[in-house]
């Protein structure tokens, strides 16, 4: 019951001044806070199910995959209280439960590699966490014998793709915007990989979960 | 029960895209007309979602999948019925059918003020003689009860209101309409389009899709602003849907009276006139039974659920449903394939783009047994397409992580294009829907039972269109061709149609060629219930012209005295 209200406050008022320091919801709102959050809350799913120890260790991760560069990176763009709302109201209990056990094994992980849970290892030796995970994800999609998604790193790189790329920060890297005005059909972007001309980027029907689902036409 | 003493001129049953047009002709015409929608009022300025960003809903688009398990198994199957525009698909527990074991059929529903015209996918095209001959010429089904210049001024006359944009190309099997300027194809479709007209220019083209949507302002209506998702709803109203367009029109005239949470149970025959006088409804809200009174009945509450209404109207006189002499109301279900065809990506063009979300494809008018005959099938199918670069989603097939993999991420990503084909379904005696024994729906009201299935000449047509997909691809500089050949089960295209078929003999016809039921002068089913073959075109604006044609008739029947 402690941890439920906890963890409302995350959703509600991440980086409002409003926690005595210390508290167990002040470090795991650190990493949020230093970058000044602006998650909000989630479309009225109020988190609920992680831990602040687990949302710390999910806040990390996903900032280690999609980094603060020159715009802001997962944990700023609120991919924490994404990955909460989808443990809480969207995940089957046994995806769920995997992500769950998965995401525990990382700080004994960090522990056993470094001495230190996993947010509190240095920036190399999150990365060499993380790109163990990732390489293991990477063998486990060429081999054609193992389902690579029912894995936690999996889960928790679409999972940061997605909160990244459909948050307003994320949107708006993308060029995205919500009343374009115009369709011009072949324009030349000013330089590729840079230029402002691009198409917006909602989710569509290639960004649905669920694979194998019929799409119609345009 | 409650009985209304006024007598309508006319009752619509329906407020989708074929209820709008006949509470817009209707009272144009100056008749005070009834429209019963079974479904919730719609404002657009409070249930329209689109320009609701990802970060404003709760799963980011992802959807709130557990509610679609729990409340739309079915509906969750059409990619409108998404995070925001579910609430305009039924609750398939409150809506159920049944079907027999091994033969899924996919009904697609929407129950509110609008009906599905506000989740359609709005291409519209021209049916020819070529496609209302083809039954006659092939010895199928019945033959149409009317051409192509029947059809045809009726085309321009709701062309003309509804605003649809398009090129005009000269094509026979494709006749061109009314028509606003033209949308713009991408960098690659125009790379593939010069490829088809260089490799298979003789026998095929390619056009930009002919779609219900403004490309400048129009009566009343703004261009559209490219946002994207239209399938939940249009503030400017830019695309044609009855709540954008037919239903003010008819607001407008002050003739129309809109009950919404209507749910019509049967309609009222009265054997000494031979005539209907009514319809039988229940309040979806309060279960109230009532019934209402006019002189002119017309069903547009979709295919299936028109036919429904009649099969569940018995009386003596019909006690296999209303309407019903002929034994074939129920009969003859269609529905057009689709998903199949092929993908292919297109390197060489990545510093290419486009800006906004253009809600149009491309479109590849049918050739096959048009200018390439075919051995194996009769009929066809048209492509509708698109292109696009890949997205941050492919992420998740990449390895990496990290500053650079997100700078990559940010990127558009290679153009994949796909082509996919539509194709049309033979009428067949064995797909026919039924009053299901058992099942009934929230309302009482007996839910159908499906039977449907694909035939032989349909799965050679799609396994073909694969073919052809590829090789207009490869033509147009794509590599990576996948062929795309899983056939999606019948009703998830989303346009059945046909059992209340049109004809010329009342023996084997539901309806003659004005949508008027032969066994009731004054019943008329306008929506496409009344196919009797389906072509492979997108049907809407067919349903649109027939339903304007068969409200100008109704008037004129009715000042003759004949109704």
């Amino acid at each position: 019951m402690r941890r439920r209200r906890a963890l409302e406050i995350i959703g509600v008022a991440a980086g409002a001044p409003l926690l005595a320091p210390g508290s167990a919801v002040a470090e795991a709102l650190a990493l949020g806070r230093r970058t000044r959050s602006v998650a909000g809350p989630v479309g009225g799913a109020p988190p609920a199910t992680l831990t602040p120890a687990q949302a710390r260790t999910v806040t990390a991760l996903a900032e280690v995959i999609i980094p603060r560069t020159d715009t802001p990176g997962a944990s700023e763009a609120g991919v924490t209280a994404f990955v909460d709302a989808l443990l809480t109201g969207w995940l089957d209990a046994s995806d769920r439960d995997r992500f769950l056990a998965g995401l525990d094994a990382v700080d004994p992980a960090a522990r056993a590699a470094h001495g230190a849970d996993f947010a509190d290892c240095t920036p190399a030796q999150q990365t060499e966490l993380v790109g163990r995970m990732d390489d293991d994800l990477d063998r486990r999609r060429r081999d054609p014998e193992i389902d690579d998604t029912q894995t936690f790193f999996y889960d928790m790189k679409r999972f940061t793709l997605a909160g990244y790329f459909t948050s307003e920060p994320g949107l708006r890297s993308l060029g995205y915007r919500i009343i374009p005005g115009a369709f011009e059909g072949c324009v030349i972007l000013d330089q590729y990989g840079t230029g402002t001309r691009r198409r917006g980027a909602g989710p569509s029907r290639n960004e649905r979960p669920e694979r194998n689902r019929a799409g119609g036409p345009p | 029960m409650i009985r209304r003493r006024e007598v309508w001129e006319a009752i619509v049953v329906g407020s989708g895209i074929t209820g709008g047009w006949a509470a817009k002709e209707l009272t144009e015409l100056g008749l005070r007309t009834l429209v019963l929608e079974a479904g919730p009022m719609i404002v657009p300025e409070r249930d329209y979602t689109e320009h609701v960003p990802p970060y404003r809903m709760p799963y980011r688009g992802w959807n709130d999948r557990k509610a679609l398990a729990a409340e739309q198994p079915v509906q969750r199957e059409c990619y409108a019925c998404d995070e925001m525009g579910r609430k305009f698909f039924v609750n398939d527990i409150e809506n159920p059918y049944t079907t027999p074991e091994g033969k899924p059929f996919l009904w697609i529903r929407g129950r509110q003020v609008g009906g599905r015209s506000i989740m359609w996918a709005r291409q519209s095209y021209r049916l020819s003689d070529l496609d209302l001959e083809a039954n006659a010429r092939d010895g199928i089904g019945i033959d149409w009860p009317l051409r192509y210049a029947d059809l045809a001024p009726w085309y321009s006359h709701v062309e003309a209101f509804a605003g649809i944009s398009g090129r005009p190309e000269g094509l026979p099997q494709l006749p061109d309409g009314v028509f606003l300027p033209p949308m713009q194809m991408t960098c690659v479709e125009n790379a593939v389009r010069e490829a088809i007209a260089r490799d298979f220019g003789d026998t095929r083209l390619m056009t930009i899709g002919r779609t219900a949507v403004l490309t400048r302002d129009h009566k009343g209506r703004s261009a559209c602003h490219y946002c994207g998702p239209c399938h939940r709803g249009c503030r400017t109203k830019s695309y044609f849907s009855s709540l954008n367009a037919t239903l003010p029109a008819a607001e407008a005239t002050g003739r129309m009276t809109l009950r919404p949470d209507s749910v019509v149970h049967s309609v009222i025959w009265d054997p000494a006139r031979g005539r209907v006088t009514g319809v039988r409804v229940i309040d979806r809200r309060t279960g109230e039974d009532l019934e209402f009174f006019g002189k002119i009945v017309m069903l547009g509450a979709s295919a299936l659920e028109s036919t429904r209404i009649l099969l569940n109207s018995t009386s003596a006189d019909f006690p296999d449903g209303l309407a019903n002499s002929s034994g074939v109301l129920g009969r003859y279900l269609m529905d057009h394939t689709m998903s199949t065809g092929a993908k292919a990506t297109f390197p060489g063009w990545e510093n290419h783009g486009y800006t906004g979300e253009r809600p149009n494809g491309i479109y590849i008018p049918r050739f096959r047994n048009v200018t390439e005959p075919s051995p194996d099938f009769i009929r066809g199918y048209g492509y509708q397409g698109w292109s696009t670069r890949q997205s941050w989603s492919r992420g998740l097939d990449m390895p990496g992580f990290g500053a650079d993999y997100k700078r990559r991420l940010t990127e558009p990503g290679v153009w994949e294009f796909e082509l996919g084909a539509f194709g049309e379904c033979l009428p067949c005696e064995e797909n026919y829907v039924e009053l299901d024994p058992e099942r009934v729906d929230a309302w009482g009201i007996p839910a159908l039972r499906v039977h449907c299935e694909w035939s032989d000449n349909e799965r050679l047509m799609m396994r073909d269109s694969a073919d052809r997909a590829a090789e207009m691809l490869e033509a147009g500089g794509g590599v990576d061709v996948r062929l795309l050949t899983d056939l999606t089960a019948p009703g998830l295209t989303i346009h059945e149609m046909g059992t209340a078929r049109m004809g010329r003999d009342p023996a084997t016809s539901v309806l003659n060629g004005y949508n008027q039921a032969w066994d009731a002068p004054n019943l008329f089913v306008i929506d496409g219930a009344a196919m009797p073959s389906s072509a492979c075109q997108n049907p809407s604006l067919t349903y649109m012209a027939l339903t304007a044609r068969a409200c100008h008739y109704a008037l004129w029947a009715k000042n003759r005295g004949e109704l």
